[in-house]
């Protein structure tokens, strides 16, 4: 069957989209598969392809507490940096989008702003800051850092969920007798509720994911997963890299499927 | 029955920075009166309603509810019924929670509010729905709850934006008829906002007709609809043939001799300054034969519509003037043909000297 795709391709067309998805394939998708394969060598090295199928580098990690304390770290530094970046982000989108002032919009532009620099300069401005106050290597230090690129994510996807049903639900809520805070309570919040969860849960994925933040604001008290993988990587590379790269990218995919439902099960209710 | 709250606009206007939105505007509505605010999008009707609801803060002047002063206070503090043109219902909750929302809000005591919420169900006839959710009710049902949850604490005041604006046109008629019906035994004042005059000469005891973000006049429809008081108002109500009157000669008490820009010289009753003398489709009668009218013209037929009840003939009488005319048809009604050579006229009396 000759798609209309094909028809406006042609061959050379065909062979060229052929190649680029081959690409795709090899650049993106191999070195994951490559990691998960190795992690489960029985070698004492990386190898690849690995020769016989083993988890103790699994269980090698699991005893190492410093893996399990990173672990602990990072699933708190993640659930603050969450919980955090949905209070600044919502308030944030319900300025912008609810505010009623113009001088609010470009304060938007401002919110997303962190999402385009890169982490290093982020970091380099924070790094300073935390000294003085005496916060560097807390958790503190790390969870402001992280809220920094965490907030426009969390900014984006209440501000989409604010934009996406009719003011007048709000308006009407306050002919009916409930006051701001009602109306936010009442109305406002359950509204948002699937944009705010999704975006928490991008929110925490960030953080977990955060390598340079981390790098420049952690201690040795509150290192992450990440930061100790990076260590590791720099000393002794032993296939308990690989193992943890492969538990925390489950962990991962595991959240984007979880923020993914959510999403399509909102798409899926009839519109207000 | 609730009593009706008397509702007044003393001198209330609106500005977004350099764009008026409402010029000053002073109105009394009575208790009880099912008032219209007709008008064009952007004539300021909407303004005039937020400023009632308390969403839009008036530039100046003040808003009076049962005389006393409303403008400074909250929403939420008025005790105002609103219905919104997309029903505005909370998709989340089902229809007997949206409804039981104004009096959880008011924090009445449960088996109270199971039991207004039972009684404004059937009200509104949908005691079999307080279980289903909004978005599984059709437009009109919809628009049913969204007056339930409005008028189920029984507010003295009920404010509807539109409220019919998404409806087809036979369920609007039916909800027409349901909203007199409502307001007969609900008996609050309605300020009710519409930019179709069927609508709102079918329903209001009175309406303003407002341009401009100003109120053009405000009566009874029929008072409006006889005696406009400039060419807007004329034009916006039913249709209307308006000439450009360029010279006016008194002939007798109150009857004028008009020349028009558009070439017809006609009598008309009124007095100077006349500016446009309109006459209405229907007041001009049309026939092969000379009409014993004080104003007849001969034209010819360069139009036939036919609506539901009556035809509309347009008819050239001059180069750059053709006229409307509208005669009631039924089954034996012979209709006249294109291009047929007619006569059509009109009494003085049937004409509007308007001042612009």
């Amino acid at each position: 069957m000759m798609g209309r795709a094909d028809a406006v391709l042609g061959v050379a067309g065909r062979i060229g989209a052929a190649v680029l998805l081959a690409a795709f394939v090899l650049f993106l998708v191999a070195p994951v598969v490559v990691i998960v394969l190795m992690s489960f060598t029985d070698q004492l090295y990386l190898t690849f392809p690995p020769t016989r199928f083993a988890l103790r580098w699994y269980a090698s990690a699991w005893e190492q507490s410093r893996w399990l304390r990173a672990a602990w770290n990072s699933i708190q530094i993640g659930t603050a940096t969450a919980l955090a970046s949905v209070a600044l982000g919502t308030l944030s989108a319900l300025a912008v989008t609810r505010g009623g002032r113009r001088w609010l919009l470009p304060f938007g532009s401002l919110v997303v702003a962190p999402m385009m620099l890169p982490h290093v300069i982020i970091a380099i401005g924070l790094y300073p800051t935390m000294l003085d106050l005496g916060l560097s290597g807390s958790y503190a230090a790390v969870v402001i850092g992280h809220t920094v690129v965490a907030t426009p994510l969390v900014f984006t996807t209440v501000a989409a969920a604010l934009r996406g049903y009719d003011h007048a639900l709000e308006l009407a809520a306050r002919t009916l007798g409930a006051n701001g805070w009602r109306t936010f309570r009442f109305v406002t919040l359950p509204m948002i509720a699937g944009g705010l969860l999704i975006g928490g849960i991008f929110a925490f994925a960030v953080s977990f994911d955060e390598l340079m933040l981390a790098l420049f604001l952690a201690g040795p008290r509150t290192e992450t997963l990440p930061r100790l993988l990076w260590e590791h990587l720099a000393q002794s590379v032993t296939p308990t890299i690989a193992a943890v790269a492969t538990l925390i990218l489950a962990f991962t995919l595991l959240l984007l499927v979880a923020a993914e439902t959510l999403r399509r099960r909102k798409a899926v209710e009839p519109p207000p | 029955m609730t009593r009706g709250a008397s509702v007044e606009f003393a001198g209330v206007s609106k500005q977004y920075g350099l764009v008026t939105a409402l010029r000053p505007t002073s109105l009394v509505i009575a208790q009880g009166e099912f008032f219209a605010f007709l008008g064009p999008s952007g004539s300021g009707k909407s303004t005039l309603l937020g400023t009632v609801a308390g969403f839009i803060p008036p530039s100046e002047g003040r808003v009076l509810i049962e005389g006393s002063d409303v403008t400074a206070m909250p929403p939420h503090r008025r005790n105002i019924g609103m219905v919104f043109q997309n029903y505005a219902l909370f998709p989340y909750l089902t229809v007997a929670q949206n409804i039981a929302f104004p009096l959880r809000m008011r924090r009445l005591p449960r088996g109270e509010i199971a039991r207004r919420v039972d009684r404004a169900l059937e009200m509104v006839r949908l005691g079999d729905f307080g279980g289903r959710m909004p978005a599984q009710l059709s437009g009109g049902q919809q628009q049913r709850v969204a007056l339930a949850r409005a008028a189920v604490y029984d507010p003295p005041l009920l404010l509807m934006d539109e409220p019919l604006g998404a409806l087809d046109k036979t369920l609007r008629e039916e909800m027409q008829e349901e909203l007199r019906q409502f307001h007969r035994v609900v008996g609050a004042t309605i300020l009710y906002v519409t930019h179709d005059q069927q609508e709102a000469a079918a329903m209001a005891d009175r309406m303003a007709i407002m341009n401009h973000g100003a109120v053009e006049q405000a009566g009874p429809p029929r008072d409006l609809y006889a005696r406009p008081e400039n060419s807007f108002v004329a034009r916006f109500l039913g249709e209307a043939n308006v000439l450009r009157v360029v010279a006016a000669d008194p002939v007798a008490a109150g009857r004028l001799h008009l020349r028009t820009e558009e070439g017809p010289a006609l009598l008309a009753c009124g007095s100077p300054p006349a500016g446009i003398a309109c006459i209405r489709p229907e007041d001009i009668a049309i026939a092969e034969a000379p009409i014993e009218r004080e104003n007849c013209f001969r034209g010819r037929i360069v139009d036939i519509v036919h609506v539901a009840g009556s035809i509309r003939y347009s008819v050239a009488i001059a180069a750059n003037c053709t006229l409307s005319v509208r005669v009631r048809s039924d089954r034996r009604t012979a209709v006249l043909p294109m291009d047929a050579a007619v006569h059509v006229g009109w009494d003085a009396q049937d004409a509007l000297v308007l001042p612009s």
